[in-house]
């Protein structure tokens, strides 16, 4: 009888550790998935808020680089008033006039290289007019495109930091699975060329 | 004990460092690059007058100087971003001097882009700021181009320009130039001579003046001016912008009188409103008038707004062959002018000198006040501008009447006894005036 008896209570003890043990796994489990899913949320609010920001910079740029693209009536009146016989600079600089901004990263690199390079070429050539160098005319849109091309270069370091937060966000664990499964793709960096701020030898 | 001994002096070096950061931040000028020592006048002239640009318009004008080899445009933009600016809506300007590279740039905010544009920028630092480095004046072209900034925020102001507030950030609007300190300019001082007349009258001669200043002609040897102010000229600073900013300011200055005195000296004087309207000073040298810039430049001061004051001390010392014109002031402590309160007067009449063109010997009266109330007005029916010819009649008449012969005609004549005065208006029109002296 006695025997029976601690059967029974043995059974009744693993039956009581059973159903204890059982609630707390599901605690800690459901514990584990909600800090999950909270930490996947943050990562991924994160993610838009720098993804957000890089195309917040990337639109200064593009504003920046219109600015620039803007002045280039003024700078195709002011070679026709001055050099009117610098005939392959004027067909680069119409050639420019008509440029649409590119949508992506290595376009706009393209764009602003050439933008620069007519724009270095301009104040190359401006050397041998002396009266157009000491116009105040000449003067002004110096300032201007000198200013536009500060603000692009400005703008252009603040884009390349929000992508190197955003790409370097996307690389740990767990933003890289957020990443891809909401398909936030890696930002390209806005890169400057080595030469755009050298003086370009020309002859004239 | 030990415990509260550092604890007291970990106390002390809190509140230290504290003090410390407070008076930096309210440092305008960073002389990093140690160019502007022994201006310590200019500097407090120079916080004042920025105090006053962000109490008004609350824009906070900075100042760096640096000696570095980094690029301007990256330095004044990283610079900018740290600058802990009193602004509360976003209006930050900051202006680096790198004397390394003779170079300088004005960085400006985002919400300042639409007032102070890169060209305007670029203008005001080569045409108002540059000429002063030239001549080393490093201080004073920072000074100068304060009062510019200042004035295209008035501009602004008025033209309702500003934009609604936005946080202080730069995306590099701005420009750079050639600071070109020390590089003296040989073309800064040219122009072609202006020679004075000995007909010419101190009018003709402001006449002169101004259009000198419209040609933007700088030659400090003008003949126009006095020796003194030849040698003034020639070690003072001028530029395109000081002198369309005088032609500008005086043209709105219509009711201008000279005044004479008979050792020939003259000023050019207008009623106190507008208070921007400074008088202009003139002397007999070689036989002929001439401009006393040197003069004024030593006792006419102007403050933010442009009024003008006398410096007293200078006034003091500079002012006595101008003092007879300005008989009918006072001077508050700063010197600024205002009118005496007249006491009640026998006639109530001010009487100025004149004299007839080539008879500068004989200064003659015109009427230049006359009280509402007064008898020379109501009895006597004198005139503003009246110039005064002869006095009595038969034979008492005396004809070709000095301002002093006039003055002791009206003063001594008895009460009960009959006045006469011959005047020309100032149409030249003759008028005989009389009434009973009481």
């Amino acid at each position: 009888m006695s025997e029976k008896k601690f059967d029974y209570d043995v059974y009744n003890e693993k039956k009581t550790s059973q159903n204890t043990s059982l609630p707390i796994a599901k605690i800690v489990g459901g514990l584990v998935f909600v800090i999950l899913i909270f930490i996947s949320i943050s990562s991924y609010n994160s993610l838009v808020t720098k993804d957000e920001q890089v195309s917040e910079a990337y639109s200064q740029i593009e504003s920046n680089m219109q600015r620039k693209l803007d002045l280039l009536p003024n700078l195709v009146k002011v070679v026709k008033a001055y050099a009117a016989h610098e005939s392959e600079l004027l067909t680069k600089i119409t050639k420019l006039r008509s440029s649409r901004l590119p949508s992506n990263v290595k376009d706009m690199q393209e764009l602003n290289k050439n933008l620069n390079l007519a724009t270095m070429r301009f104040f190359a050539v401006a050397e041998n007019y002396p009266n157009l160098k000491s116009s105040e005319q000449f003067l002004q849109l110096q300032s201007q495109i000198e200013g536009a091309e500060n603000r692009i270069n400005i703008t252009r370091m603040q884009y390349n930091a929000s992508v190197k937060e955003l790409n370097a966000q996307r690389r740990v664990f767990p933003s890289n699975i957020v990443a891809s499964l909401a398909k936030i793709e890696a930002r390209d960096y806005f890169k400057a060329e080595k030469k755009a701020h050298e003086k370009i030898e020309l002859d004239l | 004990m030990g415990k509260i001994y550092t604890f007291l002096i970990t106390l002390f070096l809190v509140f230290s460092f504290s003090a410390c950061s407070s008076n930096d931040d309210e440092k305008q000028i960073y002389d990093e690059a140690n160019i502007l020592a022994g201006n310590e006048k200019l500097f407090k002239q120079y916080n004042d007058f920025n105090n006053a640009l962000l109490q008004d318009y609350d824009i906070d004008f900075r100042v760096i100087t640096i000696a570095s080899q980094d690029d301007i445009n990256l330095f004044a933009n990283k610079r900018f971003s740290k600058l802990n600016s009193k602004s509360k809506t976003g209006k930050t300007i900051l202006l680096v001097i790198n004397s390394a590279q003779d170079t300088t740039r004005l960085e400006v905010s985002m919400a300042l882009e639409p007032i102070y544009t890169d060209a305007f920028v670029s203008y005001i630092e080569r045409v108002g700021m540059v000429p002063y480095f030239r001549d080393n004046k490093v201080a004073d072209g920072i000074y100068m181009m304060s009062e510019l900034i200042r004035d295209r925020a008035t501009e602004a102001y008025q033209g309702k320009e500003f934009m609604p507030p936005m946080s202080n950030k730069s995306i590099g609007a701005g420009a750079k130039t050639k600071a070109n300190i020390g590089q003296v300019d040989a073309s800064a001082k040219a122009g072609a001579n202006v020679l004075a007349s000995s007909k010419d009258t101190p009018k003709d001669v402001l006449k002169k003046y101004f259009a000198a200043l419209k040609k933007h002609n700088k030659n400090p040897n003008l003949d126009i001016y006095t020796k003194d102010t030849q040698k003034f000229f020639s070690k003072w600073t001028v530029t395109d912008i000081n002198q369309n900013h005088e032609v500008e300011l005086t043209s709105r200055c219509k009711k201008g009188k000279f005044y004479y005195t008979k050792d020939g000296y003259a000023v050019w004087l207008h009623p106190l409103n507008p208070r921007t309207c400074a008088p202009y000073f003139f002397k007999v040298e070689d036989g002929a008038w001439k401009l006393d810039i040197a003069t004024m430049a030593k006792v006419i001061r102007f403050n933010k707004d442009m009024a003008w004051h006398f410096d007293m001390k200078e006034k003091s010392a500079y002012m006595q062959n101008y003092e007879f014109s300005f008989n009918h002031y006072n001077f508050d402590k700063n010197g600024y002018p205002y009118y005496k309160k007249r006491k009640k007067l026998r006639w109530g009449f001010t009487c100025s000198p004149w004299y007839k063109p080539g008879e500068k010997e004989k200064l003659r009266c015109m009427i230049t006040w006359l009280d509402e109330k007064g008898r020379a007005k109501n009895d006597l029916g004198l005139k503003i501008y009246d110039r005064v010819m002869s006095v009595g009649r038969g034979s008492l008449k005396q004809e070709d009447i000095t301002q002093d012969d006039f003055m002791l005609y009206m003063k001594n004549t008895p009460a009960g006894d009959e006045i006469y005065i011959n005047v020309l208006d100032k149409n030249d029109k003759p008028r005989e005036l009389s009434t009973v002296a009481k």
